[in-house]
């Protein structure tokens, strides 16, 4: 094509001492990767963890964060997806409980491990492919589907449950899901796995792309050809397989299936995201971030019980840390460090508001005729 | 002629030098504008010419960031549209700013129901006071029932009501008539007069010149955010009316453009006959589509003009599938089309670039990149992963092609201007292998160098084989095809060749609007 090809080069940034400090932060934070700001504030936690408690660093302890990371972080990547379609899924916890109450009913029954494992992430993957189709086909907006479903779910593991204990011996199971693999336990692998298995999607596949797409959005994604639809039920599928996934690994830790655990669990996975740095309009962030969010807040909530401070004041922090985390990265404090780049690199990249349909035609007389 | 500054000063509300800007685009550009007590001013000018944005300025939804808004000649600024209704400012707006749920008497007076000496509401005044209104303007309604479950010509008349019981001095109508039949436009008209002659100041506005021209004394007529024109409200005037409005290439521009031979620039190189790219017969869509045939030719570059309001987006979402539709046939490169839907569509090797392209037709938090690969992502993609460094040397490719002027295709294209959102916009077509292709306002909000470097990438498209559908309002794009349908309320309502373009310029299309 015979166009104008010469390349447009940016205006160079003013050099002053304060701009070469900023650069000087700014590539040592991108150094980091776009993750760096979560190390900081892990390494940070860390810290004051470790000088707050003289238990906190012992490995002992560490090992039962990571454990409870664990499920918190395989709910965390679930519930990842569906928020970067601009989505939400308050049934996760619920659908946890259902999930680990399966599990040990079909372990009572005499059924072989992973075929128990199987119908629980089918009966998990169901719930969560008919909360994709109410929003869908039903127009009904995700909030509120999955508010319903919290509720149903709950009181389906209930009913399944009848009062009972729902005990689980079967040592094949348990072994898989609680022992050792190599220096890790399993729980952590098991995260690990989910982790790396969705960031990989996330990032390098079409599904991934198309996922961004329908949060960035989802009327150029319908109308570049993308099927929004099924993707976005999806989504919702495999929120509900992985929070599955993490109802077994609680039943495993627990030895028990039962209708009450994972109670507030949708919180801590949505507050995992958050701090992670995803938007909650979607369209950014990614499933490491998500998991790195819900390492940061099992530390907070394990400082805090070595600590001895009671389960109500921590619901308070608990919540402090999702309005810091959401204020810093879709509200307002999102917009200080765009500020201050745009004070310091304001030329740096192109220039924008230059359409004025007025550069370039001549000023023109105002016609009055009688 | 009254030197300038004397007129503002008797004049009953004015603005001096008024502009106003939203990120991306200049609204309004230094516009003065006086309106004398008594005088029906009216307003044209196509959509994104400003009209809105003057009347949320004098309505108090919006400060201006330059100029002033004047009352009785003294400056005046209004924080929100409530002070601007204590100026006594009143307005009906174009999106109805009703109550669904209030009932019609409740809407009139709201925020000012009338009170009893206990301090409570009266609402035996509320519903006496509200059927008076609606009287005066010859509706007889039940004002107990809920606004939402009226027509909606009635609900337009509960609008204008709330407006004239306001005790205005100074009344703003935006497409007011948009949804009256004929009788109670004249009962409005009545109405306007009287007002007219109680010395009230009236702003209208409206796509409708017949009206316009009965009821106004002058029209200013905006273009790209400039009062560009004003003449006596008479149909005389409508030639130079519609001129102003659509605005037309200057020689200059033609010169830079540099694209045919003959006087006219061109988008296309004259192929109107052929193998065809795309048929419909009796394209309808249930509310604004009434009946549409199009017969586009491969190589053909087809004009859709008309002004805005037409059918034009409607038009476009149904050709592409976007929207249900229905029609006697349909078919894209000899194959029939089954089922209305994007994907679809381009499996058939059709695409559309949508008239708003940061609402419809990017994901402006995404990257240059990742919008460019978003209808092609099969194709980058062999196997199950995304060869992102395939994605991006194409992406690189295409920005050196299109000069799209972006130092890295990294980063989001919300960062972008205007022209070169645009350019990113086509890009994603002219990469995904269609080809036949729908634009739909091709250069709004593009400043002028793109809109010459947009116009050249469409003919090079074409050059190399595509067909392409210009839905336009702006007149000079409509020239630059090979052959123009004419769109009026939903329908052709004509066609002009490439003969009568050449010969007659700008008039063989004029002449055939509204």
């Amino acid at each position: 094509m015979a166009l104008n090809t010469s390349p447009v080069l940016p205006p160079q940034p003013q050099t002053s001492r304060l701009s070469a400090a900023v650069n000087a932060l700014r590539t040592f934070t991108s150094s980091l990767g776009s993750k760096g700001y979560l190390f900081v504030v892990g390494a940070l936690v860390l810290a004051v963890g470790s000088v707050l408690s003289p238990y906190f660093m012992t490995s002992r302890n560490l090992i039962a964060v990571l454990i409870t990371a664990s499920v918190v972080s395989v709910l965390a990547v679930g519930q990842y997806l569906v928020i970067v379609t601009g989505g939400i899924d308050l049934s996760v916890g619920a659908v946890a409980a259902l999930s680990s109450v399966t599990v040990g009913l079909a372990l009572q029954a005499g059924v072989s491990w992973p075929l128990a494992l199987l119908l629980a992430l089918l009966v998990a993957g169901f719930v969560g492919v008919f909360n994709g189709l109410m929003i869908v086909y039903g127009g009904i907006t995700p909030f509120i589907v999955t508010l319903a479903m919290m509720s149903i779910a709950r009181g389906v593991a209930y009913i399944l449950q009848t009062g009972r204990q729902v005990a689980i011996d079967d040592q094949g199971f348990l072994s898989a899901f609680t022992a050792d693999l190599g220096p890790l336990p399993a729980p952590v692998v098991i995260a690990m796995i989910v982790m790396i298995v969705l960031a990989v999607t996330m990032s390098q596949t079409r599904y991934g792309r198309r996922l961004f797409a329908i949060g960035g959005n989802p009327d150029a994604a319908r109308l570049s050809g993308l099927p929004i639809k099924r993707d976005i039920v999806g989504a919702y599928f495999l929120s509900s397989l992985l929070a599955g996934l993490g109802g077994v690994m609680i039943a495993a830790q627990l030895t028990e299936g039962s209708a009450i655990i994972g109670e507030g669990y949708e919180l801590n996975a949505i507050a995992a995201v958050v701090v992670g740095g995803a938007s909650l309009f979607g369209g950014t962030g990614d499933p490491i971030s998500a998991v790195l969010g819900g390492l940061i807040i099992a530390v907070i909530l394990n400082i805090m019980d070595l600590l001895g401070i009671q389960a109500q004041p921590q619901l308070i922090v608990k919540g402090a840390v999702i309005l810091l985390a959401v204020l810093f990265t879709s509200g307002v404090g999102n917009k200080l460090p765009g500020a201050i780049r745009k004070l310091v690199f304001q030329k740096r990249y192109t220039e924008k508001g230059s359409d004025l349909p007025s550069e370039g035609k001549e000023k023109e007389k105002i016609d009055v005729a009688n | 002629m009254t030197a300038p500054a004397e007129t503002a000063s008797r004049s009953l509300i004015a603005v001096a030098g008024v502009s106003k800007a939203y990120p991306g685009t200049q609204a309004l550009s230094n516009i003065d504008l006086h309106i004398m007590p008594g005088e029906i001013h009216g307003i044209a000018g196509q959509n994104g010419a400003g009209k809105s944005t003057l009347v949320r300025i004098l309505s108090g939804v919006e400060k201006p960031d330059s100029g002033t808004v004047l009352l009785d000649g003294a400056p005046v600024s209004f924080d929100n549209p409530h002070a601007a209704q204590r100026a006594r400012i009143m307005t009906v707006h174009q999106e109805l700013s009703l109550m669904p749920h209030l009932s019609v008497a409740e809407n009139i007076y709201v925020g000012e129901l009338p009170r009893t000496v206990l301090g409570t509401v009266d609402w035996r005044a509320v519903r006496s006071q509200a059927r008076e209104q609606l009287l005066r303007l010859g509706f007889d309604l039940d004002v107990r029932a809920p606004v939402g479950s009226l027509p909606i010509a009635h609900r337009q008349a509960v609008e204008i009501a709330k407006a004239v019981s306001g005790n205005a001095r100074v009344l703003i109508l935006d497409e007011p008539t948009a949804t009256l039949p004929r009788h109670d436009v004249r009962q409005l008209f009545d109405l306007l007069n009287q007002l007219k002659n109680l010395g009230i100041a009236i702003i209208y506005i409206s796509h409708h010149f017949d009206e316009m021209y009965e009821i106004c004394d002058k029209i200013s007529v905006f273009r790209d955010g400039r009062r560009v024109a004003v003449h006596e409200a008479d149909a005389s005037r409508h030639d130079l009316i519609l001129q102003a409005m659509l605005g037309g290439v200057s020689t200059e521009q033609s010169a830079k453009l540099q694209l045919g031979s003959s006087e006219t620039p061109r988008l296309g190189v004259g192929r109107t006959a052929g193998e065809v790219a795309l048929a419909v017969r009796g394209l309808r869509d249930g509310h604004d589509l009434h009946g549409i045939d199009l017969t586009l030719h491969r190589g053909e570059v087809l004009g859709v003009a008309g002004l805005s309001g037409n059918g034009q987006s409607q038009l476009a979402a149904a050709l592409f599938g976007a929207e249900k539709s229905t029609q006697q046939s349909f078919e894209i490169n000899g194959r029939k089309r089954h089922t209305a839907d994007p994907a679809e569509s381009i499996r058939l090797g059709l695409g559309l670039l949508p008239e708003e392209r940061k609402t419809q037709g990017l994901a402006l938090t995404m990257s240059v990149t990742e919008n460019i690969t978003m209808a092609s992502l099969a194709k980058f993609s062999p196997g199950f992963f995304l060869n992102r460094g395939r994605e991006h040397r194409a992406a690189v490719r295409m920005r050196d092609a299109l000069a799209i002027k972006v130092a890295s295709v990294r980063q989001p294209v919300g960062n972008l201007s205007g022209g070169n959102q645009q350019k990113v916009a086509l890009a994603k077509w002219l990469i995904s292998g269609v080809k036949t292709l729908i634009i739909v306002e091709p250069t709004r909000g593009v400043d002028v160098g793109a809109k010459l470097e947009i116009y050249e990438l469409i003919r090079q498209f074409v050059e190399d084989g595509g067909s392409v559908i210009v839905i336009t309002s702006e007149i000079d794009e409509a020239l630059m095809c090979d052959r123009v349908l004419i769109l009026s309320r939903g329908r052709i309502s004509g066609s002009v060749d490439r003969a009568e373009i050449d010969k007659h310029g700008e008039a063989a299309v004029l002449n055939r609007f509204n």
